[in-house]
């Protein structure tokens, strides 16, 4: 069963005239959208903020710093998950020094000031740094990308917005029509 | 759509530029003389005992070059490297004093391996990996340089040589420019 009403029903025309309602929906379906991503991002920091304890002895903090420190004898491959001899070495002194009670950044910088590049964190100066900038340079540009295109939009919409004219001539089209049904009728 | 080709064409091009940029500015790396954090400051301390049982101080060699070579005897580059190591300790003139670390080996292995192949200097058995831990030991065999005054002046991955081979520079010949350059009071 089909819920589609005939030309020139009540339902055709309500739904032809009723342009407020129409032009309405959509900015309620961007408003759900960006509510949902909005959500989304929330979802995201809340999770990503649950991160491992920075204090302490625990295998849960010494896999995450074991995983900002690169294995030094593997390719690709962090002190975490790494099995080779270097990576073992590397976690047991990551042990010893949580339980002498360092914190996280010196246990870092233990390793750093030893071993060129060790860090899994990209320099913040040279050509490494390019890691850090360009995507801050992507992201802003991405957003003065959308900025441009929701404005053009906008101009769109309002270039495209019904002038009198052009109600008139729908007034007269669907005037016209009405007629035609009448004239079917009495026919 | 077509206005945007150009400069969809333009930021293309910057970065396929700024790709081939990158690459030619990149730092190649030395094959032999390698960058550490220990470079100008002073040698970490050595931790263990020699095959011998005794222990090594740094500081007593203040005042001489010193060569802090990582080797293992199971290490086929260690073998090769071993004779200029030989050389060294034979032709510096008491200029230079040769200290080994041994890592995951045995002080029988050890003596051995000095028995069979040559060289009289201390080797320190470093059973914890102490030692190459301070070092920033990646990978053996590697040696560093340590000034008179106790710095760290040079890095090497891989094997050393005695004298000046091809376009590897020898210890000798970088012990002679670093004195001249850096000829302090």
């Amino acid at each position: 069963m089909t819920d589609t009403a005939p030309p020139g029903s009540a339902a055709t025309d309500s739904a032809f005239t009723g342009s407020a309602f129409a032009r309405l929906r959509p900015r309620r379906q961007q408003r759900w959208w960006w509510a949902l991503m909005g959500v989304v991002v929330l979802v995201v920091v809340v999770t990503s903020a649950g991160s491992a304890p920075t204090e302490g002895v625990s295998d849960d903090r010494l896999f995450a710093i074991a995983a900002r420190i690169k294995c030094v004898q593997c390719v690709g491959e962090s002190v975490a998950g790494s099995s080779s001899p270097a990576a073992i070495q590397f976690r047991e002194e990551i042990s010893s020094q949580m339980q002498q009670g360092r914190t996280d950044d010196e246990v870092l910088n233990f390793f750093a000031d030893r071993y060129d590049d060790v860090l899994l964190t990209p320099p913040s100066s040279g050509v490494g740094s390019l890691v850090w900038v360009i995507p801050v340079v992507a992201v802003a540009a991405a957003l003065l990308v959308l900025v441009a295109t929701f404005r053009r939009w906008r101009s769109d919409r309002s270039e495209r917005s019904a002038t009198d004219e052009d109600t008139q001539l729908v007034d007269a089209a669907l005037q016209d029509r009405g007629d035609s049904a009448d004239n079917r009728s009495e026919q | 759509m077509t206005r945007r080709s150009p400069i969809i064409a333009g930021v293309v091009g910057v970065a396929a530029l700024a790709l081939v940029v990158l690459f030619v500015i990149s730092p190649k790396g030395d094959a032999k003389q390698d960058t550490s954090p220990l470079l100008g400051k002073l040698a970490p301390q050595l931790t263990g005992t020699t095959s011998m049982g005794e222990s090594i101080d740094l500081d007593s060699y203040r005042g001489e070059w010193v060569l802090v070579n990582f080797f293992a005897t199971w290490c086929p580059p260690c073998v090769l490297e071993h004779p200029e190591l030989v050389q060294l300790s034979k032709d510096d003139g008491g200029d230079l004093q040769v200290i080994s670390v041994v890592s995951g080996d045995s002080a029988s292995n050890v003596e051995k391996f000095f028995a069979d192949n040559g060289g009289n200097w201390p080797v320190l058995v470093d059973d914890t990996g102490a030692s190459g831990l301070d070092y920033g030991l990646k990978k053996l065999p590697e040696s560093y340089l340590i000034a008179p005054d106790g710095t760290v002046v040079t890095k090497f991955a891989g094997g050393i040589v005695a004298e000046d081979r091809g376009d590897q520079q020898g210890i000798q010949s970088l012990i002679a420019a670093l004195s001249t350059g850096t000829t302090r009071s």
